[in-house]
């Protein structure tokens, strides 16, 4: 689990960045957008994964460490936002990919409302990213764990 | 803060992220398609309405522009996604309005009558309607100076209705305002399929799909009107009135539009319904566009059926394209079926005269029977008298070419007032009719006297209403062959005396 944080920020940065990228400027140079939003899907799919492996780890190495409720509070949003993110990025991922098998898509009311949970749960949840880790930091400071 | 900590981390994802755009964006310089000005379509004949580059059509794009052909997707191009769609298409008239043989070489001879008075150009008041993209690209002219693409060939291809963003039906002529040059997508198709927003921005405006649902946009097209410079009439002559026969209609009345039983997956039984009293509209919408031309769906004629409907269209094989065919066939032929019903009503001797009245409904259609360019379409009713050994005792109508037959048809006239049998349009001065066609719901009663040597030798009548898509003169003008049409028998009634 030494390398959960770097892993976790490099891939956080990278997809918020690219994902607000695409949102805002794919429509200046779609051949470019186009190509940020295969990275993003893919590089997406693997923290996917990758939470899955290392969340329930790092819950079980720290959880006993907590003892401030608002980190608690922080902490447990924070991990409930980033499901709804990667859940709502593997909708996304799902119809990609199958166009490669056999193409399923959804009705364009469907992937506006899944592409809005996308955008604000991921605003959400680097807001709680970097309250999480202040106030780790904070703690660890004043010893309080 | 101490999230600093990180920062040598964080520094390094964000430098690493904007290097790789910068990357990205560097090497993708941006493509961007635009519709093209007339004045840059070299060569581009304007000889009327310079403010209406399709002119005698009324067709129109919303940018005013000419459409990209390096730009503008074909149908085979949404195969991939839209299968169902594709396939549904695939076999209707839609796919092959523009390469049909005989229509494509009709276009050529009415071309070339006018050859000398900008017949090319005429060219553009037919295909606006037929092959709205070749149109509304700059093809029909007398000197073509814009390369070809799939999509030309596809007649009202997926992207022609699916950007439409306004319809006159009661204009007619192709009145349809499409947004061809916002047509293409700049996502490649497993993009599309994760975000849809540019697809929807060129396919999928709300404008677009409520005018796709309304009989007005298929009015634009199936009212037709000829006066000049494209008919030498010296007024407005109604060539095809089918839009405004719904709207006068029960149908409109009650809200039943044209896709409620031409794109309904079940049309026969919807049609039964109706009859029943019972309206249920579809949920779902078809792309078949079930109508009344069963010959370019037969598939028994082998390679010929190929040959008439111009080959094999993009995105499908020889063998696909006839299962697909033959897919449409059976359902097309129940649909004509629910058309029209014949009933012998009464039959009486008088003096030695046997009286008969046939009783002709228009019991399933949303518009008059026969519809369509009628100089062409057109159904007849044929009666036959026979003894109890079947040998005839009276026979009117065997063909559509009998003397005294009871026929429903358009009859185009040149400016002497001769018959135009072979569809030229361009000069017809005039069009009458043998008798009024069969506004929907309503019915019309026959009356036939027959003399008879012997009244006890009467044992059946027998009445039969045919129906055929074109004269044989059509064939011979446009193939230069002599082929007999096949005639469709749409409905019949016996009656037996004893």
């Amino acid at each position: 689990m030494k390398l959960f944080v770097p892993i976790t920020l490099v891939s956080t940065i990278l997809l918020i960045t690219s994902g607000f990228v695409y949102y805002l400027f794919a429509s200046y140079n779609w051949g470019a957008g186009e190509i940020l939003m295969h990275l993003h899907l893919w590089l997406g799919l693997f923290f996917s994964f990758y939470l899955v492996y290392a969340i329930p780890k790092h819950i079980k190495n720290n959880i006993s460490k907590v003892k401030l409720n608002n980190f608690k509070f922080v902490s447990y949003s924070l991990m409930g936002f980033m499901f709804i993110v990667l859940f709502s990025g593997i909708l996304h991922f799902i119809p990609y990919f199958s166009y490669f098998f056999t193409p399923i898509y959804y009705q364009f009311d469907i992937y506006n409302f899944i592409s809005k949970v996308h955008l604000i749960f991921a605003s959400l949840a680097s807001i709680f990213l970097t309250i999480h880790l202040s106030l780790h930091f904070k703690k660890a400071k004043n010893e309080n764990f | 803060m101490k999230i600093f900590k990180y920062k040598k981390i964080i520094i390094a994802a964000f430098s690493l992220f904007f290097l790789t755009s910068f990357i990205i964006y560097g090497l993708n310089p941006k493509v961007e398609y635009k519709g093209i000005d007339i004045d840059n379509v070299d060569f581009y004949s304007l000889p009327w309405d310079k403010e209406k580059p399709f002119f005698p059509g009324e067709l129109a794009t919303a940018d005013g522009k000419m459409g990209n052909p390096k730009a503008i997707p074909s149908s085979s191009e949404c195969v991939k996604c839209h299968k169902k769609e594709f396939e549904e298409w695939i076999p209707s008239l839609h796919s092959i309005s523009g390469r049909d043989l005989i229509y494509d070489n009709s276009i050529e001879a009415n071309v070339q009558i006018k050859k000398r008075h900008h017949g090319r150009e005429l060219s553009r008041f037919c295909d606006s309607c037929h092959n709205p993209i070749e149109v509304a690209m700059g093809k029909n002219n007398p000197i073509v100076s814009v390369e070809p693409s799939d999509v030309q060939t596809e007649g009202l291809a997926c992207i022609f209705c699916h950007t439409a963003t306004n319809a006159d039906a009661e204009l007619g002529n192709g009145a349809i305002t499409f947004d061809l040059n916002k047509a293409y997508d700049n996502l490649s198709g497993s993009a599309i399929l994760a975000s849809p927003t540019d697809h929807a921005r060129a396919f999928g405006s709300a404008k677009t799909n409520k005018l796709l649902k309304s009989a007005e946009f298929c009015g634009a097209c199936h009212n037709e009107r000829y006066y000049p410079p494209v008919t030498p009439s010296q007024k407005v002559l109604h060539a095809q009135s089918t839009y405004d026969e719904w709207k006068s209609s029960w149908y409109a009345k009650n809200n039943i539009t044209c896709q409620d039983c031409h794109m309904n997956y079940e049309p026969v039984k919807f049609i039964g319904d109706l009859q029943k009293g019972i309206v249920e509209k579809p949920e779902k919408y078809s792309h078949n566009f079930w109508g009344g031309n069963h010959v370019l769906q037969d598939t028994n004629l082998k390679e010929k059926l190929l040959f008439l409907r111009g080959g094999v269209l993009p995105g499908v094989t020889v063998k696909e394209y006839f299962r697909l065919i033959d897919k449409q066939k059976p359902t097309t032929l129940k649909f004509l079926k629910a058309a029209a019903k014949v009933e012998i009503i009464s039959k009486k001797v008088v003096d030695k005269t046997l009286e008969i009245k046939v009783k002709v409904t228009n019991v399933g259609a949303g518009h008059n029977l026969p519809t369509g360019v009628a100089d062409q379409k057109h159904m007849w009713l044929e009666l036959r008298v026979s003894d109890d050994t079947n040998q005839t005792i009276y026979h009117n109508g065997k063909t559509d070419r009998d003397k005294n037959v009871v026929i429903w048809a358009e009859r185009f006239r040149d400016k002497k007032g001769k018959i135009i049998m072979d569809h030229m349009t361009f000069k017809t001065a005039d069009i009458t009719l043998t008798r009024p066609s069969i506004p929907a719901r309503e019915s019309q009663i026959i009356t036939y006297k027959v003399i008879l040597k012997d009244a006890l030798q009467v044992k059946n009548i027998e009445a039969k209403l045919w129906y055929k898509i074109a004269y044989e003169e059509l064939v011979i003008k446009t193939l230069h062959r002599n082929i007999p049409i096949p005639k469709f028998l749409l409905a019949s009634d016996k009656k037996e005396i004893k």
